[in-house]
């Protein structure tokens, strides 16, 4: 159980590496680090290569992209316990971008910190009844956006651009073999100002947001096979000043499996892939295939 | 254990299975050159005047981009100031400035036009006049 409690953490994280990427230049709301197993603390190290196939436009029609572009992630996030019940979580990613124009630096991208409750414990057995945690998830614009100087290209973007809180819950529920998970979340993003490439000003107020997130692993003594789906809706980025444009919601599902490893309880890795071009209906939306690579270590309680 | 694989993979499959890509026809692109015809295809009615887009080439986010702006009519006088940019009305953003060339009173070449990403996008072209907007158009570009 140990291992599988390990396996779920890194299968989630893994995933969330993959699963970030929607718009053009920057992510929207993070999957959350989270101690969702009998750790005190968790310390996870991610690297993962993602390339925009295509662009799901306003009106549902695809264009495949031909810039040879790709966003390579290193990604530190962490977790402990504050409390027996709470929790606090950090996630820094540092991205560097890639495209026929060239290579950008390594540089930020937006951060994410987390406050969670273990609000559903598994104090007693039961067949059905998951863990859960509740949790505060705050993302931070660290990374340049377009919003922040309009000289911004595909190559220097790496933030969404606008501050964002949500609230969410996690549901684990683990067998011998098998452990199932769920995540459902909300947030909302805040308006903040911009100025356009001829130095006007302007508000750009981009609203609500959702994700939810199913998953199920199978275990195999230290190894685990892991598949998940995950929908991302935003709502539109609405522009008014001295430039005013409606927008168009934002809708993609991401596909991912991941292939895990522990050599003990504490450690342990794990190499993940994801789709955002195989289910559902896009929308307003840049679509991604990604690979990621991780490595976990955690402390026990 | 094979059972438990193969149930696996095919929920998997079965998940990834539903997407049905409808592809942009190349018809359906901006074109390399926009012919005039009978009518005007952007009208400024503000200031009386027609405006006329060709691409030099056909738009390309891979790279720096330019056209040719003709405005047809006799009241160029009503405006002092020639302004362009390129934005995305869909995801709320727009790109790098462009560079405006004024050949006459009547033509403006707009060049380094570059489209951070493939979609549809709009040149937004706003006359101004003692830096107050007179008229505005904009011009679709899907690439």
């Amino acid at each position: 159980m140990k291992f599988i409690s390990s396996f779920i953490l890194l299968s989630l994280l893994a995933a969330a590496a993959n699963t970030r990427a929607a718009s053009c230049c920057g992510s929207s709301q993070a999957f959350p680090s989270l101690i969702l197993g009998d750790e005190k603390a968790q310390t996870l190290l991610s690297y993962s290569r993602s390339t925009i196939t295509d662009e799901a436009l306003a009106s549902g029609k695809w264009l495949s992209r031909l810039d040879e572009n790709q966003t390579e992630t290193f990604k530190l996030e962490a977790a402990t316990l504050l409390t027996e019940r709470w929790q606090l979580g950090l996630s820094l990613p540092l991205a560097q971008k890639k495209s026929i124009e060239g290579t950008s630096s390594w540089n930020r991208a937006d951060t994410s910190l987390v406050l969670a409750d273990e609000t559903w414990p598994e104090r007693f057995y039961s067949w059905w009844r998951p863990k859960g945690v509740s949790y505060l998830q705050m993302m931070v614009p660290s990374g340049d956006s377009l919003y922040d100087d309009p000289k911004q290209t595909f190559l220097s973007t790496r933030g969404r651009g606008f501050w964002s809180l949500g609230a969410g819950v996690a549901f684990v529920k683990r067998y011998p073999q098998w452990d199932f998970f769920a995540n459902t979340e909300v947030h909302k993003s805040w308006a903040r100002s911009g100025v356009s490439s001829t130095g006007e000003d302007y508000q750009a107020e981009p609203g609500w947001g959702t994700s939810q997130n199913i998953g199920a692993g199978w275990s195999y003594k230290t190894w685990r096979l892991g598949a998940m789906v995950g929908l991302v809706y935003e709502d539109p980025i609405r522009i008014s000043g001295s430039l005013s444009s409606d927008g168009t919601l934002q809708r993609f599902v991401t596909v991912g499996s991941s292939l895990s490893y522990m050599w003990n309880d504490l450690e342990g890795v794990s190499l993940s892939w994801s789709d955002q071009t195989l289910f559902g209906a896009p929308v307003n939306s840049s679509l991604s295939e990604s690979w990621a690579f991780s490595y976990s270590h955690r402390w026990m309680r | 254990m094979i059972r438990r694989l193969t149930a696996l993979v095919l929920l998997t499959i079965a998940m990834a299975a539903c997407a049905r890509p409808d592809y942009v026809n190349a018809s359906e692109l901006s074109p390399a050159a926009q012919k005039p015809g009978g009518t005007c295809a952007y009208p400024l009615d503000k200031v009386s005047l027609c405006l006329e887009a060709r691409w030099e080439q056909t738009p390309d986010s891979t790279k720096y981009n330019s056209m040719t702006v003709t405005l047809k009519g006799d009241n160029v006088g009503a405006f002092d100031e020639f302004t362009a940019l390129l934005w995305m009305p869909s995801m709320g953003h727009g790109s790098s400035p462009v560079r405006i060339e004024k050949i006459d009173d009547h033509t403006y070449r707009i060049y380094d036009m570059y489209f951070v990403m493939r979609g549809d996008w709009e040149v937004r072209i706003v006359l101004k006049a003692a830096g107050q907007n007179v008229d505005q158009v904009f011009i679709p570009v899907l690439l």
